[in-house]
């Protein structure tokens, strides 16, 4: 098993297609990386004088008309209050509308929040990524048909199977490591080159580095489904195409039709797990007196839930291809 | 040649469901004995059921119904523990596309612990070691071939089983691949070769079992076969040949006209004709025994099985008496 194992990452390693799609995704961070640039920089002198240019234009706004601004604000915020069930739940901020200089000179550069968001911002590449490189891994061979000439050398499916799924999540674990180590790294890097980093190390890089590091865990077990997916679809356009399928009917439009189902969707899965926790929110309507009233409530959706959810989902799939390949005619 | 088999089936049965729900047989029923040494052709049409019959020995696709062994190890239950000792190329060989010939080679003996340095002697062995670093897409069909060939001897096998294996070559190639499995039986391995091209399989094989619509119909070796067929007919080429024919028929012999020829079935000896004729003052033009080779055997037997198979043969060929079950 371990042999085989061996001989897997070394063929995973060694694919063209699959050192162009990490080539791909460190280039994709590097990208990102930019962005922490632009982030990390204080804002110009010039800039901080158009700033101010455009806070005092509209001080002047506010003195001539915050009054009327004010009253308009809380004469609606009062009408919708009484159409409400829970009128405490209304708040237009009216009290909020004088104008600032933080408006336009922007809130202040932060690593913490700044990188934690970027990182967050990727997930969605680190998702995409290890599902079709490990669908390519394992469904090429299905396409060029060279799994039956490997079958003829290692012919017990399980162990076969075994091998090719575990190589698959293996090999990505470094793929994201890298990845986000750019992406922190850099982030970090520039931060501290703009002597903008606002706290101690430890401080500053608990959170992104926390964020980093759900990440990573994340790729493998992607990375498995995906294997998964192709020893059942046998091509890495079908895997795409199953996994595009799969957003369009099921994440967009039945959990659309169907919000009480958005715990259960992937992407609010994967949000959770990356983030921390997230946030769906589910529309309650009520018929008063006044007539139908409706308002968002939202629920919380742990990291706990998403890891379960996340790993049953990996070892159904994993468990139905293995039963799949085991069974299967391979031509 | 040995009584010991390599590979046996008992029954063996494979049917395909169509899209439509229709279920076509590929396989019916079929008893095959391949015996240890020696190569054994494995002949039958396009679509008689060759292929799947490998396949389903060598565990990739599932038997219906039907028991197979290898070497006296029922397969797929105990494939494992077999697959060693055999080496096989089914259809096209099929490796990495993207990866050298060497290194396609290195995997596979990683995979069932070869030592790696056995990977340059078997590519020297089939004369693939100076296009080792090459590409696999880039090889020529009987590159391929030969690198297909090179992976099954790491390792090092006692069975050979080749699928169609001079499909696309050309004679040379077709030639170094009848001489590599030839050399692999002086070896005292036992070779497999499938195929539907009579000619290679009669100059290369020992022993060969015939099937069309995946049954058995007939066995034995070449010798028997075609031997059968070789006690048969002798044609005899003559001016007048209504007169010829009544004076062969007053022999007792079985005469047939064909055009300007006459059949004498029978196995006369040529000498016994030319005397009667003679006697006559009747001389014959030509004369000459009509060969029977393996290729008439099989288009005899397989007239009319299913696809791929052949319309009786002409007239003067002889029908083989080696039906299975009275194969030696």
């Amino acid at each position: 098993m371990s042999r085989l194992l061996r001989v897997e990452l070394d063929r995973f390693a060694s694919r063209t297609l699959i050192r162009l799609g990490v080539v791909g995704v460190l280039v994709i961070c590097c990208l990102a990386v930019v962005n922490a640039w632009q982030s990390a920089s204080p804002p110009t002198e010039a800039e901080r004088a158009q700033a101010q240019v455009y806070y005092e234009q509209a001080l002047e706004d506010w003195e001539e008309n915050g009054e009327q601004w004010v009253a308009d604000c809380e004469e609606g915020e009062a009408a919708e209050k009484e159409a409400a069930t829970d009128p405490d739940a209304i708040d237009w901020g009216c009290d909020q509308m004088e104008p600032k200089a933080e408006n336009w000179l922007g809130s202040p550069p932060s690593f913490d929040t700044d990188t934690t968001a970027l990182l967050m911002s990727m997930s969605a590449l680190f998702v995409l990524a290890p599902l079709l490189l490990a669908g390519s891994f394992v469904s090429a061979e299905f396409s060029t048909g060279s799994i039956g000439n490997w079958l003829t050398f290692a012919p017990r499916r399980t162990r076969v199977y075994l091998s090719k799924v575990l190589a698959a999540g293996l090999a990505t674990i470094p793929v994201a490591a890298v990845g986000v180590a750019i992406v922190l790294g850099g982030s970090w890097a520039f931060y501290r080159y703009f002597d903008t980093l606002d706290g101690g190390p430890a401080s500053e890089l608990s959170s992104p580095v926390h964020v980093a590091l759900r990440i990573v865990a994340l790729a493998p077990v992607i990375a498995v489904i995906g294997a998964a997916l192709g020893f059942l679809v046998r091509h890495t356009a079908a895997v795409l195409g199953v996994m595009l399928g799969w957003l369009v009917l099921v994440e967009v439009i039945l959990v659309g039709r169907v919000q009480q189902l958005q715990p259960w969707a992937l992407i609010t899965n994967v949000t959770a797990w990356v983030e921390g926790s997230t946030e769906y929110y589910v529309t309650q309507c009520t018929v008063n007196a006044a007539g139908q009233s409706c308002q968002s409530v939202e629920h919380v959706v742990s990291q706990t839930q998403g890891a379960i959810y996340l790993g049953v989902l990996a070892v159904v799939v994993a468990g139905i291809a293995l039963l799949v390949f085991r069974r299967r005619d391979v031509g | 040649m040995s009584t010991e088999l390599a590979i046996s089936t008992r029954g063996l049965r494979k049917t395909y469901r169509s899209r439509t729900g229709q279920r076509s047989v590929a396989v019916g029923g079929l008893d095959l004995d391949v015996p240890v040494g020696g190569v054994h052709g494995f002949l039958g049409p396009n679509g008689a059921g060759k292929t799947t019959t490998i396949r389903m020995l060598l565990g990739l696709i599932r038997a219906d119904s039907g028991t197979m062994t290898v070497f006296g190890q029922t397969v797929p239950e105990r494939l494992p523990e077999v697959i060693g000792r055999v080496g096989a190329i089914v259809e096209q060989p099929k490796f990495f596309p993207s990866f050298s010939g060497r290194k396609n080679l290195t995997m596979l003996a990683r995979a069932i612990d070869a030592p790696t340095t056995l990977v340059d002697v078997v590519l020297s062995d089939v004369g693939l070691l100076d296009r080792a670093d090459d590409r696999y897409k880039g090889y020529s069909l009987g590159m391929k071939q030969r690198l297909a060939i090179a992976a099954t001897l790491l390792k090092d096998p006692d069975l050979l089983i080749f699928d169609e294996p001079t499909n696309g070559l050309d004679p040379a190639g077709i030639r170094e691949i009848r001489g590599t499995m030839r050399g692999l039986a002086d070896r005292g391995k036992t070779v497999l070769v499938s195929s539907h091209i009579l000619a290679e399989v009669e100059q290369v094989a020992d022993t060969v079992s015939i099937i069309a619509r995946g049954e058995l119909i007939a066995s034995g070796t070449v010798a028997d076969l075609i031997g059968a067929g070789a006690a048969g007919t002798v044609r005899v080429g003559i001016a007048d040949v209504p007169r010829a024919q009544q004076v062969l028929a007053a022999q007792g012999w079985t005469v047939r006209a064909e055009g300007r020829y006459l059949l004498v079935d029978g196995g006369v000896a040529p000498a016994s004709i030319t005397e009667a004729l003679a006697a006559q003052r009747l001389f014959v033009d030509e004369l000459v025994p009509v060969r029977v080779d393996l290729e008439s055997v099989f288009l005899e037997l397989t007239a009319g099985r299913g696809p791929g198979t052949h319309a009786p043969p002409p007239a003067g060929q002889h029908r083989p008496a080696h039906h299975a079950g009275d194969a030696s």
